[in-house]
Parts: structure tokens; sequence; C-alpha cells
């Protein structure tokens, strides 16, 4: 009976299916709710307001496996001054990732690394950015695994750099481009 | 005294200009032409009627009228001003009126070619064909060098069902043309299927299958040149070269239901009650055809409907499997109908939660190798949580759908099944707030946002619906509701009458359901301009479609809604005793205390006050091109004199477009009951109990009818009373 077993062209992986789309208004919802899941802290409004209106709309975006929301990564651009201990040169600018979230259901997919590349390759082809920088609290091993697999490198630890969470030190992480 | 009806030179030439404005619809400027012939005729009648005529085109009704009217009077004898007379009636809707005067028109001027053509084309509408055919006949005798008017005349005759007529004129007409005419090969091909059409349908079936061969090359529309050929092949009972071409036609679409049904009839298979054989005959051509067409989903569908026991179990595992690690979001209503059987039903569930467990277990199917990714969970889950709703278990569903929502909390679908289940459990103000929730997450999705609209609706929130469903409406319409009517969205306004109507708000509640039945005469007036249209790019088979749905239109399930939404409502109106003006105002502040009492009235009267000037205001703004709504609250309509009277239409409506509906005749018989008409309430009594003795309306209709009935006995003239006894006691207890 099984006569039509496989005629279908099934795809192996559904996520070669991730694309990764602009935040608008419209979808800036599903970011805050994936937010709200893998953060411990909470981002306020202004935060969510900014990635749309304030900052460059290419510098974040929502990954979307078959139509579902299931990851994003919103970075700014800010002057090095901001972080006086790791870079040399003072009126050089840099790209800061302010949040990079991937499902607990979706991770260990690559979705996170594809989000990371994209972040990567807009600042090689658009911008003169050497410098990318980001926090992690130093207890999650699996994010930091993943930045040190794309490259990043910790080059200090901030103690208190985290409120009201269990574990408030970070690592910095930089990479450079 | 000089004749008022003659003009110098100078004005007729603008006499003339002003009508070739019209034609080429400069109102403003004809209009200007006319004022300025009139200075020096006042009393020209034609230039009044023309006057009006331009007047009415650019809105000003009333005006136009009594120019048109004053146009007559002054030159009754003038074919102008009565063709006039038919335009401005034309452009109303008005299309009796029309009718009659374009035919007093004729009668002074009979061989205008443009007024018998206006006049067969309302004809059409008025669906008068028996007219229609002489109006034809007379174009043709004036201009029988013109195709369009063989075509209309060949075309009325078809309307008429004298198709041996139809045929004969188109050929008459061929046979008469000294070289061919320049004509596309699409209007060469739809006139072959339109000949062809009409052989068919006249009985000769041999004729139609050899007019199909013989001119196969001409024809361009190859699907209906094969559906024709196939539905002929049925007829004349030569199924196995029908089946050939179902089978060819099947090849041009490999997921067409029909075509697939048409090859198993054609193999003798009864679908509707197949024996074991049947079943085996329709799995094997299924198997067949599967091999050559893998990807068609109708043919993976079908052996689930036909097969039983354990051969079903393991097709559906397969089936579910498939589209399980696919992530198809319809897969369940994909199997909705198969799962009516409730033994099937069962094993679907089973199958089902064995797949879940496995995937929770081991993270993938039992007896593959490879893991499955995370969303085949889901889509299990989401699968699970539809099948419970569907049986209305809503705490085995919402388990299930809660666990989808934690697993991937940005899924829209999952919060709208939610919300569903909610709504299914009667649970309408959860419902609201978790379809809201769906529709936050996607703004730019205009189908959460409807069906957010429509929840707030039913669980009551008026203006919060009406502000979300704005979101998606116009932004330069006057209000979110202008902008549905105009688009004819009729589910949004069915939905708020009904809202209104619980509210006890019931004359927009009325005015709403009014408007839905507005449309649907829209619907039907607007076909006008086709009549015109198809015949001139001969798309005659569209246009006999047109013509068979717009005959049918009322019996659209949403008229069919609305109407009995609207009986009911005025039925209950009717049962209670009317309230005054004050009593309704009283009403509306009942919570209040007194003082308060007075404050609020003094508010709203202020608000009225308000309201008024700005309506005033916005008048003179829009001056005359907007029409104004003589009634926002639909307060005319609670005012009508007799609440039965005014179902009647609808009643009728009913009648003739829904009469297997036991909505239907319960509805007559209460309205014909309560209007006396014993007779026809009897009809309908007798037909709702034919469809379901138990229905207690039916029950409560039977008593009130005798009540109603032994009251008014005397009245009811002797006849009908003997056969209103008898046959009232072969039914009632």
């Amino acid at each position: 009976m099984h006569y039509y077993n496989n005629c279908y062209d099934i795809p192996n992986d559904p996520f070669v299916n991730v694309s990764l789309q602009q935040i608008t208004p419209y979808s800036i919802n599903s970011v805050k709710i994936i937010n709200r899941l893998v953060f411990p802290i909470t981002y306020n409004e202004q935060f969510y307001r900014d990635i749309i209106f304030k900052y460059n709309i290419n510098l974040s975006r929502l990954a979307v496996v078959n139509n579902k929301p299931v990851g994003n990564i919103c970075c700014r651009i800010e002057p090095s001054s901001n972080h006086p201990i790791v870079v040399d040169n003072v009126n050089e600018e840099i790209l800061y990732i302010m949040t990079i979230a991937v499902l607990q259901q979706f991770r260990r997919h690559s979705i996170g690394t594809l989000l990371l590349n994209y972040i990567i390759n807009f600042c090689k082809l658009n911008t003169q950015i050497k410098t990318i920088l980001l926090h992690a609290q130093i207890t999650n091993k699996a994010a930091i695994s993943l930045y040190i697999k794309n490259g990043f490198e910790i080059v200090n630890i901030i103690r208190g750099y985290y409120k009201n969470v269990d574990c408030p030190d970070a690592y910095l992480l930089q990479k450079k481009i | 005294m000089a004749d008022i009806n003659k003009l110098q030179s100078k004005e007729n030439t603008l006499f003339k200009s002003a009508l070739r404005f019209y034609e080429i619809k400069q109102y403003k400027k004809g209009l200007k032409a006319t004022e300025q012939i009139l200075k020096k005729n006042p009393e020209h009648g034609e230039t009044l009627a023309l006057k009006g005529l331009f007047l009415c085109n650019l809105g000003r009704k009333e005006e136009g009228y009594a120019e048109v009217k004053h146009g007559i009077k002054n030159n009754i004898k003038s074919y102008i001003c009565w063709h006039v007379y038919g335009l401005v009636n034309r452009l109303d809707k008005n299309y009796e009126e029309a009718i009659k005067c374009y035919t007093q028109a004729l009668r002074i001027d009979k061989d205008n070619i443009q007024i018998v053509r206006d006049l067969a084309n309302l004809q059409i509408q008025m669906r008068n064909y028996e007219a229609l055919n002489e109006t034809e006949f007379q174009l043709v005798n004036l201009r029988p060098n013109l195709k369009q008017f063989w075509i209309g005349l060949a075309f009325s005759y078809y309307l008429l069902k004298k198709y041996d007529s139809a045929l004969k004129v188109l050929e008459a007409f061929e046979s008469s043309l000294k070289e061919k005419p320049v004509e596309t090969k699409y209007e060469v091909s739809e006139m072959l299927l339109f000949k062809n059409l009409i052989t068919e349908e006249s009985g000769d079936l041999e004729g139609a299958l050899k007019h199909l061969e013989q001119f196969e090359d001409k024809i361009v529309d190859k699907k209906s040149l094969l559906e024709s050929r196939a539905r002929i092949l049925v007829n004349l009972n030569r199924k196995e070269e029908a089946e050939k071409v179902y089978r060819e036609l099947f090849d041009r679409n490999s997921n067409c239901d029909s075509y697939l049904q048409n090859i198993f009839k054609c193999n003798n298979i009864n679908l509707e009650n197949p024996s074991d054989d049947d079943v085996k005959k329709i799995i094997e051509i299924n198997k067949g055809l599967l091999e050559k067409y893998p990807k068609s989903l109708i043919l993976r569908r079908t052996p689930l409907i036909y097969l039983k026991g354990e051969e079903f179990n393991t097709e559906m595992k397969d089936y579910l499997k498939t589209y399980f690690i696919k992530c198809v979001p319809s897969l369940f209503n994909s199997i909705k109908n198969i799962f009516n059987d409730a033994e099937k039903a069962k094993a679907i569930e089973s199958i089902a939660l064995e797949y879940y467990d496995q995937i929770v277990k081991n993270g993938k199917f039992d007896g593959d190798e490879n893991k499955q990714y995370p969303t085949t969970y889901l889509w299990i889950l989401i699968f699970l949580a539809k099948l419970y709703d569907h049986k209305r278990e809503a705490s085995k569903a919402l388990e299930y759908v809660n666990k989808a929502i934690d697993h991937t909390p940005t899924l829209v679908e999952s919060y709208m099944l939610k919300a569903r289940i909610y709504k299914h459990d009667n649970d309408l103000e959860t419902a609201m707030k978790i379809m809201n929730e769906a529709r936050e997450l996607d703004l730019q999705d205009r189908f959460v946002n409807s069906k957010c609209v429509k929840y707030m609706l039913r669980n009551g929130n008026i203006d919060e619906a009406e502000k979300t469903a704005g979101l998606f409406t116009k932004a330069d319409s006057p209000s979110p509701l202008a902008d549905l009517t105009e688009m004819q969205c009729i589910w949004y306004e069915y939905e708020k009458a009904m809202a209104y109507a619980k509210k006890g708000n019931n004359g927009l509640a009325l005015k709403l359901l009014h408007q839905i039945n507005t449309h649907f005469k829209d619907i039907y007036d607007d076909q006008f301009d086709f009549h015109v249209y198809c015949l001139r790019k001969s798309s005659f088979r569209a246009y006999i479609d047109l013509l068979t749905y717009e005959d049918k239109i009322k019996s659209h399930p949403y008229y069919f809604k609305a109407a009995v939404a609207l009986i009911r409502l005025y039925l209950k109106l009717n049962s209670q005793p009317r309230k005054t003006k004050e009593e309704l105002e009283n009403e509306k502040f009942a919570n209040l205390s007194p003082s308060e009492r007075k404050k609020a009235m003094r508010k709203a009267r202020k608000a009225q006050l308000k309201n008024a000037q700005a309506q005033a205001e916005q008048n003179q703004k829009n001056d005359t091109n907007k029409k104004v709504d003589d009634d926002p609250d639909g307060e005319k309509l609670l005012n009508a004199k007799d609440y039965v009277e005014e179902c009647i239409p609808f009643v009728k409506s009913l009648l003739e477009f829904a009469p297997t509906r036991i909505e239907t005749h319960i509805l007559a018989t209460q309205v014909y009951t309560l209007k006396k008409k014993y007779l026809l309430a009897l009809k309908s009594l007798k037909k709702s109990y034919a469809l379901d003795k138990n229905n207690a309306e039916v029950i409560n209709n039977i008593d009130q009818f005798v009540k109603n009935f032994n009251a008014d006995k005397d009245t009811v003239n002797a006849t009908s009373r003997k056969i209103i006894e008898e046959e009232i006691a072969k039914i009632a207890k």
C-alpha cells in the first residue's frame, strides 16, 4: 500500500526556509515576545521604538521560519568612546549588538549564526566599521560558544553589568572585521 | 404666438452640441449650453428635458425631474423628450418606468436605432424575453448588415429556448455575407462554442459532437472544448470515450475533483454508495493515476474517503506523517469530511496521538533515523487542538493549543485557534482578547484583523470593532462603516446588526440588515452594463453564466442569513408594545439617578444639536454630490406602520430562493398567520412539518395557527375553510 512513499519533494531541512526580514511596526510585537522569553531582563517601549525609528533599519532583522518569527538581532552604531577599554582609536565608530535571540525550540539550527553573518556582511559591505561588540552574561555558555565559534573573543569582564538578575557579571566580546 | 418649440439656427447648433456633450459625458458643459438656449427660448421643451437630464447626472435629482417633466409638458410629441425621460428613469434604476417612456418615444419615432437598442437592454434586464425578441427583430430589420444585431436576435431566441430559430438566424447571417468579416481567433472560437451550446441544449447531441470535431482546431478554449465533449459523450452513454476525454482533462488539472469523479463514474462506479467491488476499482484507478501524477493532492485524499478498517489506518498514517513533516496548517481541514465517519474519526485521533507520543519521547517518528525538526511537533499539536475543538472538547483542545503557544509563541495561527476554542466554548470575552493578541502579533494581516473585528462584534464591543476595522479601510472615507458599505462588506454589516440587535438598538440593526438587501439589489442592477459589453465582445457563454447567476443572486447564503434575521427582528418588534420617544430616551439613562439623568439628557441634547449643525455644514460643503443619510439611526424604519407587512417581500424571496430550508417555512408560516393569509400559511406549515416535525418552532407554529384560525374562522370563505380544516387535522394533534 505504500505506493506513494516519498512522492513529495519534502525538504529535508525546513530551516532552508529561514528568511531575514526587516522589523516594522507591524512585526515589532513578535520581537517583544521573543525577547521576553529569551532574556532575563525586560526592555522598555522606548527600546523598541528606537529599533524601528531611530537606528538604521538594516541593523535589525527578524528571523522567520516558515512564516513563524523565531529570532531577532538588533544593533546600533555608536562611537567607540562608549567602550574606552577596548578600542584605541577614539574617533572610530563601532557596531554594538543590543540583542540577539532565538527561541529555545529553534536553537541548534544555525539561525544565530545566520543572524550574526548577516550583520557582519552588512558592516563589511556598507560601512567603514572594523569592530563589533556585544555583552554576554558569563553564565550563558551556549551563547558564548556561538560567539567564539563565529570569531568573537572575550576582551573584558564587567562586574555588575546586569541588574536584578542571578548573575550580574558580563563578558564583553569583540570581533574585528 | 410663435411656436415655443422652434429654435433659430444658432440655438439649433447649440442644442446639437449639448447632445454631444451628453454623449461624451461632459455634463457641466452641457448644462451651460442648455441654459444658454433657455435664455432666448425659455419654454423650449426638448432643451428643458435635456437640462433635466444633465441636472440628474450631476446629482441634482429633484430639480432634474421637475425640468424633464416641464419639458414633456411643453412638447409632448417629441421623441427626444420621452427618450430623456426614459434615460432619467434608467439612471434611477426605475426600469419599468423607463421601458414605458422608451415605448412612448418609439411610437413617435419608430425607427430610432439608439432608442430601440436602449429598449432592448432594458428588456433583457427585466428578463422580458418575448418583448426582447421583438425588439431585436426590429433592430435587424433596421440595420440588416450589422453583425451585433443578428447575434442579439439569435441570443434572444436562445433565451426563449427556441434553439432551432437561434441557429437558423446565425446561419442565415453567415450565408448572407459576401466576404468573411475580420474576426479575431477568440471571437471565432467563442461563436463556435456558442453554437455548439445551442445545439447541445436543443438535444441534438450527435450533431453537437460532430460540430466539435469539425471545428476542433478553430476552438481556442481547449478546456471548454474537452469539457463539452466529455459531457456530451456521457449523455450519449459512450462512457469509454468519455473516460478518455476526462483523463485528458485530468492531465490538464490533476487537482480537479469533478474530473476524477467523472472518471470513476465512467467506470460504472456508484460513488454515493460504493460496494466492495467499487472500492477496489476506485483504489486501482487511483493508484494508476497517482503513479502518473504523484503531486496530485486529491489523489492522495481519495483513498481515505473510500477505504475502511486496517487499510484506512495504513493510508491515514502515511498521509498524516507526510503532511506533519511538511507543516501544512490546513491539514485538519483537508480531512474534515472524513471526520464525519465516527469510526474513522476515532482512528485519526489515535494515530495523531501515537505520533505525538513518539515525537515527545524520542523527537522522531518510530522507525525513522533522523530526528524531526521542532516544527513537526508544533503542527502535531495544532492538529490535535483542532481535532478536539471539532469534537467540542474544549479542555483537551486548550491543553494542546497552550502547548503549541509555549513551544512557539510567535505563531499567529495558534492564538487564532485558541480564540476559536473559547468561542466554541461560549466564552466570547476571552475569545476576543486572545484574537486581539493574535492580531497584535501581525498588524499587517488583514485576515486576522477581520477575525478580530468579528469576535469583538460577537462580544458586543461595537465601537472597538469599528475602530479596529478602520485600520484597514480607506483613510479618506468619512467612517470605517461608510467604506465597508461601499465595498459591500456583508459579513461586517451582518455581525454588526446582530450586535446592535442584542443590545436592543433595533433601529440600527434594521438599517444594516436592509443595507445588505440593498447590496444584493445593487449587484443585480450592476449587470446592466454587461448587456451591451458581452455581446460586443462575443463572450456569450460567460454572459449566459452571468444571467443565470444574477437570476439566483438571492439564493446566496448571506442573503438568506440577513433575510431570516430581518424577519425575526420584525416579528420580535411586532410582538412588543411600541415605545414612545420618551420611553426610549428614559431607557437610555435607566441606570442613572434622577439628577444624573438630567445632566446626561442635557448633554445628549447638546450633542445632538452639535451633530445637526455639523451635518448641515458638511452638507453645504459636499454640495449635491454626496448622498445624505436621511435616517442615520434607523428611526424611520422603526416607525414603519406595520412590521409584518415589511416582512412580506423578504418572505417571498426566501420562498423563491431558499425553498428547502426549514427556517424559510417557519417564518413564512408566522408572517402569513399574522397577516391572516391562512392558505399561504398552511402551505408553509405543511412544508416545515415535512422537513422536521419535531422542531420546537414548528410545533409552536401549529398551535399559533390553530389558535388564530379558530378565532377568525367566520371571516374565511367556506371552500378555503374546509381545506384548511382538513389539512390541519392531519398534522395537529
